[in-house]
């Protein structure tokens, strides 16, 4: 019995003493949380509050540090410890300028009398204890706590982040070097390819000057045989070159008119007048590469003129149509027209639709429209019907 | 007008050396048309060195043909050769190339080329080539007078 009063007065005590630390905490004579809910009060006293902050700064990928004016390192995390190889009880007290590169202390030095409440991050190498250099960005923010002027900072480390982008240079440094060996290859098709070529084009021409009288008209048409075939092969030299010209980054976007520049073209082909063309006049203006464009608009222009049927005058249409912020400059043609299975094919390299010796081509003038308009951010597309004609479209940004 | 002119011709492909000829044949113009086959012995004709010390025999040129290509010191290589020389930069000089590529243009004339032209591929080119050399280059002006460009 006497023991069991004595639990009571202990218990009832306790009680007492609980509840003056909660009015305490309550009237905020303590630091400490209290959260009301429905299992109770839930009191978070200063050391529990702090927990999270310390697992925060403790266990966070960045390195973090905490500097006195001198520069004396007052307190680390474990990240640090690890990014410098240094135990932690080595780097706190110690300078933090030992950390970095000897050269770079001025600029520490000069980091420490900053006014600035928060220096913009930089890049950095921390210098471990080992010897090795890490690339680090430094973000530093000045800031006193009762009454005692600091610095924080957080140390990222940009290893990951310095490979990938060492990855990245590298791949377009490839890139380049291809391009060019592309350009190399060019310049020997160009070149090495034409030489033979004339050869054979000029002495076939000398000898049906010369001796074409003396030569029975059977031998005339096989040098008239060989000298097509050179003039089919200079073509392909000559579009084959003009397409990886094309996808050359050498082009510059500019502002363009293209009417004029439609008329102009039109103006290189002599045989075209009055009926066979029609320009319906714009005063649109486009963003492009203009040298580029042209070649494109000449190549639809020259299809539209050759894939006619045999008897039938070309006759030839150019408009242009705003959609969205965009302009559609339509050519169209009454020429024999593509089958639908076709049209989302003619567009490829090398790729003929029609292998008739009358409309001979290289295979490479639409890709080329549609390389260069790519180039240019814009599309190109064909609404045809076998027999009825085609129109052909490229849509580019209005200027 | 027509008086004979010498004109150097540095080129490597012979075919080519034998279209140019035929080319001036059609036009036809009768000037004298010499042919080294590297720009060595361009340089070597150009400075009269031996074969080419007799001037009778092989004249000063009134106008240089160059291939940007070639073994033995190449065209640009030659061009800058005569560029640096103090007498011979006055040397009227065509490039004459089969390459279509830009950039050897712009190199041509940077190094002092008057004209860079793209050789014909069929013989009526070749005969309106020799005719634009005669009367861009070959034609005799007033005496002391520039060329004209």
């Amino acid at each position: 019995m006497e023991k069991l009063k004595t639990e009571i007065e202990e218990l009832k005590s306790r009680l007492a003493e609980a509840e003056e630390t909660l009015n305490a905490i309550r009237s905020g004579e303590v630091d400490a949380l209290v959260a009301s809910g429905p299992d109770g009060d839930q009191i978070f006293t200063l050391q529990g509050a702090e927990m999270p902050y310390r697992i925060l700064v403790e266990e966070m990928n960045q390195g973090a540090l905490m500097l006195i004016p001198d520069g004396t390192i007052l307190y680390a995390n474990t990240r640090f410890s690890q990014l410098s190889k240094t135990p932690l009880e080595q780097v706190i007290g110690s300078s933090w300028q030992q950390f970095f590169p000897r050269d770079k202390h001025p600029q520490l030095e000069t980091h420490l009398k900053t006014t600035e409440p928060v220096s913009p991050p930089e890049e950095w190498s921390l210098q471990a204890a080992d010897g090795s250099f890490c690339p680090v960005q430094l973000s530093l923010r000045s800031m006193s706590a009762s009454g005692v002027k600091g610095f924080s900072v957080i140390v990222t480390d940009l290893t990951g982040r310095k490979q990938s982008e060492n990855a990245l240079r590298k791949t377009s440094a490839e890139l380049l070097e291809r391009n060019e060996a592309l350009e190399a290859f060019s310049n020997i098709v160009s070149h090495d390819m034409r030489a033979p070529l004339r050869t054979m084009q000029g002495f076939v021409a000398i000898l049906l000057e010369e001796y074409g009288d003396k030569l029975g008209s059977e031998a005339k048409s096989y040098l008239d045989r060989i000298q097509s075939s050179a003039n089919r092969l200079a073509r392909l030299i000559h579009d084959v070159l003009a397409y990886t010209r094309l996808s050359g980054d050498k082009n510059e976007v500019a502002t363009f008119d293209l009417d004029k520049m439609m008329r102009e073209i039109v103006e290189t082909y002599p045989n075209l007048s009055g009926p066979n063309i029609e320009i319906v006049a714009s005063s649109a203006k486009v963003r492009g590469h203009e040298l580029a464009l042209g070649q494109c608009v000449s190549n639809l222009l020259g299809n539209a003129l050759k894939f006619v049927p045999p008897g039938r005058v070309p006759c030839v249409k150019f408009w242009t149509e705003a959609t969205n912020g965009r302009l559609r400059l339509w050519v169209q043609d009454n020429g024999i027209g593509i089958l639908p299975k076709d049209q989302g094919r003619i567009f490829d390299v090398f790729s003929r639709v029609h292998n008739d010796a009358a409309y001979e081509g290289t295979g490479l003038g639409l890709s080329m429209v549609k390389k260069a308009v790519e180039k240019m951010g814009g599309q190109v597309g064909v609404d045809s019907e076998l027999g009825q004609g085609s129109r052909f479209w490229i849509e580019l940004d209005r200027a | 007008m027509n008086q004979q002119k010498c004109i150097l011709v540095a080129e490597d492909n012979p075919d080519d050396f034998v279209l140019l000829r035929r080319g001036f044949e059609k036009a036809p113009l009768t000037h004298k048309l010499v042919h080294v086959c590297n720009g060595k012995l361009a340089w070597d004709y150009l400075l009269g060195e031996p074969p080419f010390s007799d001037r009778n025999q092989h004249p000063f040129p009134d106008l240089l043909l160059l291939d940007p290509r070639m073994p033995a010191l190449d065209g640009f290589d030659l061009l800058r050769l005569l560029q640096s020389h103090p007498e011979l930069s006055a040397l009227p000089v065509v490039v004459l190339s089969s390459s279509l590529v830009e950039s050897y243009a712009k190199t041509a004339k940077r190094l002092g080329a008057r004209e860079y032209l793209v050789k014909p591929m069929d013989l009526d080119e070749y005969r309106d080539l020799a005719l634009g050399l005669h009367q861009r280059w070959l034609v005799d002006s007033i005496p002391g007078a520039p060329h004209k460009p």
